[in-house]
């Protein structure tokens, strides 16, 4: 069933052809998500927005560009979203404002108590490389992002991210340094 | 080549893109000099976590989960008088909250001048009782 025929079908009530695009695209939701979102459960809870918000904007979806490209630009924007309030809530802890519990289940998430050496050492290492990433500028990160974490050709991105191929390139090259140097900072500080 | 241009090179070196004679160098730099290839294993290793995150798969409730939230955002829409009725009722409360500071305000406005008519209304304690009749009076 080409991509065409799915959206006409989900826009005339078929749930077996939204359980359909679901089953299609999921793997590339979860882990555009996973790209931006260190915790899984709030990778997975993202995705699962990132459906409802295809399934309510499908009647709007006019085939311009690709499906898989339309899906991975609102997992995007709903995972850059994500990010941006998160760093607004954490802004607000930091400051004595807003709720306690968040917080609380962070210090928790990251307690060193009771876990594996190896897992301790490798959540320490995923959060240098996930804040390494994080502190790219936007439209790097994005690149990045999906090109390494998705595996999608620049072109594909350059639909994504709405650029051209060489903006993408470049925006890739510029991550890259970017991320050896903030990495070469965490391993500098830690030996 | 110098650890600098080594460390630049090495994102690129382990995506086997850099052109083959610079490849070989940074190969033969690493060979050389424990302090970059320290760097090198770390950043390999860092970039190996990536990698982990494309073997995640979706758990076994995420279409339901999908569908309840699907369900949940109908529910919520399925009364738009609610959405529509929220600014009106928060319009009519600072209304009604505003007119009340008002009232407040007048009224305790007019206690003050009351009271401030029963403080500024002069005693004259002379001519009450002149100073003679009190000095004849005590004892």
């Amino acid at each position: 069933m080409t991509d065409q025929e799915l959206v006409r079908q989900i826009n005339s009530g078929d749930d077996k052809a939204f359980r359909l695009l679901v089953d299609r695209h999921q793997k590339l939701v979860l882990h555009t998500c996973l790209g931006f979102v260190q915790d899984r459960d709030d990778a997975e809870d993202l995705a699962q927005e990132v459906f409802v918000d295809v399934y309510h904007s499908l009647p709007k979806f006019r085939g311009d560009s690709k499906l898989s490209t339309w899906i991975y630009r609102m997992a995007v924007n709903r995972s850059l979203n994500f990010v941006r309030d998160y760093k607004r809530r954490r802004f607000f802890q930091a400051i004595g404002i807003g709720s306690s519990d968040d917080f609380n289940r962070d210090v928790a998430d990251e307690s060193w108590n009771s876990r594996p050496d190896h897992e301790v050492e490798n959540k320490q290492r995923r959060t240098n490389l996930y804040h390494a990433i994080n502190s790219l500028p936007e439209r790097q990160r994005v690149a990045f992002t999906l090109s390494k974490l998705d595996d999608l050709s620049y072109q594909d991105i350059a639909g994504v991210m709405g650029l051209s191929l060489s903006s993408v390139e470049s925006l890739i090259h510029r991550a890259k340094l970017g991320l050896q140097k903030k990495l070469y900072q965490c391993y500098k500080k830690g030996s | 080549m110098n650890h600098q241009t080594v460390r630049n090179k090495l994102i690129f070196y382990l995506e086997e893109r850099l052109p083959g004679d610079e490849q070989q160098k940074v190969a033969d730099h690493l060979a050389d000099c424990g302090e970059c290839r320290r760097y090198f294993e770390l950043l390999k290793g860092e970039l190996q976590l990536l990698d982990g995150n494309r073997q995640q798969e979706a758990g076994p409730y995420f279409y339901a989960g999908i569908k309840n939230r699907i369900e949940a955002r109908k529910s919520c829409r399925s009364f738009p008088w609610q959405r529509a009725l929220q600014p009106v009722m928060l319009a009519l409360l600072l209304a009604v909250g505003i007119r009340f500071g008002i009232w407040v305000g007048n009224h305790a406005q007019a206690e003050l001048s009351t009271t401030e008519q029963a403080v500024l209304v002069p005693f004259d304690d002379l001519s009450e009782e002149p100073i003679e009749e009190f000095l004849l009076n005590v004892e």
